[in-house]
């Protein structure tokens, strides 16, 4: 019997729901609609047994593929066959996906946001994952889209988490400027004392750069004001730059003004590019190779980490970075996108190497091996 | 088209113009840029024009979207200002040990007791510290050399300790002394009350004794430094320089005995023009001072180029301020001006002054900045009509000479000094020394990090 076992589909099931697996063997099936365990209709938890046979009303299992399965971890089935896993205890990538809308259109979004109200569902999901997830869990992020399009009750959503979890840090991820109304920005005051970190893009210095980047004409302001508001009430920012050919000369004017206007922020993370979705369709304006921008990001590093705010490079693999910046690149490609290249198989710096991501379809033709 | 924001401006040298906003921002650009400006003439496809938008210089919109924002900077730059006065001094005695050619403070035989405060004015001059609105406030007992007084300190000490059960105020104790006379029961007193110690050192032997005019106190103070961090702590103890006339050829000598004797940093201090250092001659010292203190910055940068981390904490308030969008506590760059707003002196004569220098120039029977005696009410001091008229003068942003400079956000106002030196609180600038070194001081510092990206890294590192 082997001790991982691979659920790759869940058929027949008239509603969507939550795998909650137990252990090797085991598992609840939640109904997305009533949270209540479909097997049991009294509502006795009964566990469910992964290895009913194949023609059993919930669960068919499958060939043993990528998917390793650990106690804890929680799978979204559709009756569509839709099958995917939504978290993972020992992971430090897991995150509740507020909504696929966004009211940015980057031109180098990974993700392009839908038009599709998505609301419930996700707030229905969500809800199920914060009442299942271990309650030591240490991390967490919240994303979307843009996950302030759910106004107040994201609010309520991060009070269930802090409920659930105490000691859980919070990692979300805005454009920042539904923060730009400052009643919004005061309802995350409530959070000031715990570890929640609002990671926001800055594109540039300049708001006609930001502007064409977000996709949004006054996005820029927006987001300043927005971070101004947060920071008035002590929430902790962490300002995210996607590096692309519209922003890379400005780096160092943007890390220079990051500090004299933005000297609250608790780290600044430089990001390489994820280069799928409208990375391709805009690939024109959008993509750069890092050797051609790695001279401007070095002096913004530094000018922004001499001042002693944390700063981190992501993405971007060390072939591709110089020898003074390796100790800024941080191993941030999340389990499942992670791959290495051809080349990066005998690299002997491939243990520190952040690699790339595997759903790229543009790669540097800089990588190298380290010999 | 495009507006103009605020903006001060001036050649920096024959190849390039200095431009400073409003909360201190700074470009370096061609000269005659400042001219393109205002004459519209920027481009919007221009990496400056993007430079001057992005950094308040000028506005696509009459008003910039972003003025909160630059509002809240604005704020952060005055933010000395939040709690009023902060830095409270204790003049305990005018009694002294030492026979400094330059005494700043006219110090008095060390066994004339009538220079000492009386106790009732000691009681009231803590109730007076107590009513400043400031959380935080710094108590610091000077001189003469105050330690000769011990027991007035220890007894203030004491009673602002009980006091401050009701007012709990963030206090810090500063005294400063030539350590000289420290015994070890005062050192474990200071100790006990976390009293920190700020001492004069000249620099070597000759240099430090020719000054203080003894043989011995150099040996004196070496010791009462060491026995002093041997109780209350290494760090707890820093140490000034006075930049007298014989200083003046001996930068690299000075920053070594400063190495030698445990120190990682001197503050560069100019002789002020107070006290018996007022019969100076003062137009060759000041053009002296100036490249006595750029020849000693020069060597200390050596020095951090070879790995040794010593500071300059004279260039590090300017840099503060031109680099970082933060304020400093530093009561002779500031403006509104640090007297009275930042800080205080209540004197052994019972009197209230605006500043150190303020009772300095009184010994000279001129009251011109005495703002009240202790027995007065804290609002018939504070909100006097001589600070009222004190104030008519003490903002950088409303002087001639001040108003339109561009290092304006860098310097400070300091009637104080004006009076002293030209006669007039209002002051000359054209005349004026004080304005003549800080520039000087400046621009030299702007040159440095543009020319020398190196000695920007460690400006940076003396910030932190």
């Amino acid at each position: 019997m082997p001790t991982n076992i691979i659920l790759s589909k869940i058929h027949n099931i008239k509603n969507e729901c939550l795998v909650h697996v137990l252990n090797s063997e085991t598992c609840y099936v939640y109904s997305l609609e009533t949270k209540k365990n479909l097997i049991d209709s009294n509502n006795n938890a009964q566990p469910f047994s992964f290895y009913q046979n194949s023609d059993s009303q919930y669960i068919v299992l499958q060939d043993f593929s990528r998917n390793e399965i650990t106690p804890g971890s929680l799978f979204f089935a559709s009756p569509k066959g839709f099958f995917r896993k939504v978290f993972e205890p020992k992971s430090s990538d897991n995150v509740l996906f507020i909504t696929g809308q966004c009211n940015n259109y980057c031109i180098m979004c990974s993700q392009p946001p839908i038009l599709k109200n998505d609301f419930s569902f996700y707030e229905k999901l969500n809800s199920l994952i914060i009442q299942l997830m271990p309650e030591d869990t240490l991390e967490i992020g919240i994303t979307g889209g843009e996950p302030t399009l759910l106004r107040a009750k994201l609010v309520d959503t991060i009070r269930d988490i802090y409920k659930r979890c105490p000691n859980i840090n919070i990692h979300m991820l805005s454009n920042g400027r539904a923060f730009a109304n400052k009643k919004y920005a005061s309802l995350f005051g409530e959070f000031n004392q715990k570890s929640l970190l609002m990671g926001i893009p800055l594109h540039s210095d300049f708001h006609s750069t930001h502007d064409f980047i977000a996709g949004q004409i006054g996005s820029y302001y927006q987001t300043m004001i927005g971070l101004y508001n947060l920071a008035f009430f002590e929430v902790a920012i962490e300002i995210r730059i996607v590096i692309n050919k519209q922003n890379f000369e400005r780096l160092p004017q943007l890390s220079s003004y990051i500090f004299r206007n933005l000297p609250f922020v608790k780290h600044v993370a430089f990001m390489g590019l994820e280069t799928t979705g409208l990375t391709i369709k805009n690939k024109k304006s959008v993509w750069v190779d890092p050797i051609e921008y790695v001279s401007y990001l070095e002096k913004a590093v530094y000018e922004i980490s001499e001042w002693g705010i944390e700063t981190s490079i992501y993405n971007i693999p060390l072939c591709l970075l110089k020898p003074t910046l390796y100790r800024f690149s941080k191993k941030s490609i999340s389990d499942w996108k992670l791959s290495f290249a051809e080349q990066c198989q005998c690299c002997l710096l491939s243990e520190e190497c952040c690699g790339v991501f595997s759903t790229s379809k543009i790669q540097s033709n800089n990588i190298k091996t380290f010999q | 088209m495009y507006h103009l924001l605020p903006f001060r401006f001036e050649p920096l040298n024959d190849h390039y113009d200095i431009l400073v906003n409003e909360v201190g921002d700074y470009l370096i650009e061609p000269l005659g840029t400042a001219h393109q400006i205002a004459n519209r003439e920027i481009n919007e496809n221009e990496e400056l024009f993007k430079d001057l938008t992005a950094n308040f210089f000028i506005s696509e919109t009459k008003t910039p979207a972003l003025i909160d924002n630059l509002a809240s900077r604005y704020r952060t730059k005055k933010s000395f200002l939040d709690s009023f006065t902060s830095l409270h001094i204790f003049v305990l005695t005018l009694r002294c040990n030492q026979n400094c050619i330059y005494c700043q403070a006219s110090s008095r035989d060390k066994n004339a007791k009538q220079s000492d405060i009386s106790s009732t004015d000691l009681d009231l001059a803590i109730n007076l510290m107590f009513m400043s609105p400031s959380t935080a406030i710094t108590m610091e007992f000077q001189g003469g050399e105050p330690t000769l007084a011990f027991e007035k300190l220890k007894y203030a000490v004491e009673k602002t300790e009980i006091l401050n059960k009701e007012f709990e105020k963030h206090i810090t104790y500063v005294l400063c002394t030539n350590c000289i006379n420290l015994t070890s029961l005062q050192l474990s007193f200071l100790k006990e009350h976390n009293i920190l110690i700020s001492t004069s050192l000249d620099g070597p032997e000759f240099l430090h004794n020719q000054n203080r005019g003894k043989t011995d106190g150099y040996q004196n103070t070496i010791k009462g430094i060491q026995n002093a961090r041997d109780i209350i702590g290494h760090d707890r103890i820093s140490a000034l320089m006075t930049t007298s006339n014989e200083s003046l050829n001996f930068s690299k000598e000075i920053i070594d005995a400063y190495l030698q004797n445990g120190f990682s940093e001197i503050f560069l201090r100019a002789l002020n023009p107070y006290g018996l250092a007022k019969d100076n001659i003062w137009d060759d010292y000041n053009t002296c001072f100036l490249s006595f203190y750029f020849k000693t910055l020069d060597y200390i940068l050596e020095l951090n180029f070879k790995g040794i981390r010593f500071v300059e904490n004279f260039t590090t308030l300017f840099l503060k301020k031109i680099l970082t969008p933060f304020c400093i506590g530093f009561v002779d760059l500031q403006s509104p001006a640090g007297i009275i707003n930042s800080v205080v002196v209540y004197n052994y004569d019972g009197y209230v002054y605006a500043s150190d220098e303020s009772r300095m120039i009184a010994e000279n029977n001129d009251y011109s900045f005495q703002i009240g005696h202790l027995s007065d009410s804290y609002n018939d001091i504070f909100f006097s009509s001589k600070v009222g008229e004190i104030a008519q003068v003490w903002s950088n942003e409303s002087l001639a000479g001040c108003s339109d400079c561009a290092f304006q956000a860098y310097c400070g106002a300091d009637p104080v000094r004006n009076y002293s030196t030209q006669g007039d609180p209002y002051g000359y600038r054209p005349k004026s020394f004080f304005c003549k070194r800080n520039k000087a001081i400046i621009k030299h510092l702007l040159l440095l990090m543009d020319e020398h990206p190196e000695v920007l890294k460690v400006f940076k590192s003396w910030i932190k």
